[in-house]
């Protein structure tokens, strides 16, 4: 099964040829143009993971962030920055972010934490399914 | 009269010296962060032309229009990051010179320039509204650059997305005014002026220079002197 990743920056030309990579490399990628057009996706489709640059106009990506943790807690989201700072990493990983990556970024190390995200969300669902499944056993009593 | 050693200097006058700093600090960050742009894309298509030439050394033809359309957007972005590398040259070396003649239409569409990158980001869209003819002021031109920049940010802070900011200039009796309107304001005038003055105490001073808010238009328009006085 492919990884499926949101991909979403302001720069459509930087969406384009990224988004041609991913495909390229087996990655069933959706672009989103602004944290507004992200956040209208993820209520429809479930991703691997979300790849949000950090400065976009409106909604920033640290904004963006939190409204979709809040959305979906489990949602795996890999930061893309400009200039990646100590600073920066922390606030991002404190808001619950999977991982921050500097632009110009390696395809090979991106498609590597897209995989470990895929793996994460998995885990994730993986514990709900079992967490569902003691539930249902202990209230019926099996 | 013993020199003054740095520990007697005022916070008023080194205040000028403070807010050119940070202003400095704020146009260098957004340009790298252009630029930072910019390389990401051109560093995509390097990685898409790896890519097609990986193809085609495994037997899989390479669609000569794919290529010609890689390289035509890798020149706009070389194109895109020259024009921020100019601006950013430009804007270093208007330190160059303490008073200077300048050309005030010219500075403001320079202004429009710097700031662009901040608007978008505040989904701000900055109109020119400069006339064909050029004047010029005697002035201090880097915190004149500073005083313009801190009014058009300080506005596009305070104003709401979507918003649209004019702003032109125009030869007066005491110099030049340099005006900036928005009609989407959520604040009065006033709170926008009092944010403004705040910020700009201390290069309106070393400028000589006085904001206010024109009555009969509604803008916020400053004044600068033809020649600055001790010059």
């Amino acid at each position: 099964m492919s990884d499926k990743v949101l991909l979403v920056d302001d720069e459509t030309d930087f969406l384009e040829v990224m988004a041609e990579r991913m495909k390229a490399r087996e990655i069933d990628v959706t672009t989103a143009a602004s944290a507004k057009e992200a956040l209208s996706l993820i209520e429809k489709e479930s991703y691997d993971a979300v790849i949000l640059d950090l400065q976009m106009p409106e909604m920033n990506g640290i904004e963006a962030l939190k409204a979709l943790k809040s959305k979906n807690p489990d949602i795996q989201v890999i930061l893309l920055t400009g200039h990646a700072t100590v600073q920066k990493g922390v606030e991002a990983m404190k808001l619950g972010a999977m991982d921050l990556v500097e632009k110009p970024a390696d395809l090979k190390v991106l498609a590597e934490k897209i995989r470990k995200a895929h793996a994460k969300k998995m885990v994730l669902i993986e514990k709900k399914t079992e967490e569902k499944i003691r539930s249902i056993i202990t209230q019926k009593g099996w | 009269m013993a020199p003054s050693s740095s520990s007697e200097v005022s916070v008023a006058e080194d205040a000028p010296a403070v807010c050119g700093l940070q202003f400095f600090g704020a146009v260098s960050a957004s340009i790298s962060h252009e630029l930072k742009n910019a390389i990401a894309i051109v560093n995509e298509h390097a990685g898409l032309l790896e890519d097609l030439a990986a193809l085609a050394e495994r037997g899989r033809p390479v669609d000569p229009k794919r290529l010609k359309q890689t390289a035509t957007q890798i020149a706009r972005q070389v194109q895109r990051a020259d024009g921020i590398i100019r601006n950013m040259n430009r804007f270093a070396h208007s330190i160059d010179d303490p008073v200077k003649t300048v050309d005030l239409p010219d500075m403001i569409c320079f202004l429009a320039a710097l700031a662009e990158r901040k608007a978008t980001m505040a989904g701000v869209v900055i109109e020119l509204a400069c006339r064909d003819a050029s004047f010029s002021v005697q002035t201090r031109p880097f915190f004149l650059l500073n005083l313009l920049w801190l009014c058009l940010k300080t506005l596009i802070e305070m104003i709401p997305s979507g918003a649209v900011v004019q702003l032109g200039t125009d030869p007066n009796d005491r110099g030049a005014g340099v005006w900036f309107s928005c009609e989407n304001l959520d604040l009065p005038e006033e709170t926008i002026l009092n944010a403004i003055r705040k910020q700009a105490e201390p290069l309106l001073c070393v400028l000589n220079a006085d904001v206010v808010i024109d009555r009969v238009t509604g803008c916020i328009a400053l004044s600068v002197p033809k020649i600055i006085c001790d010059a």
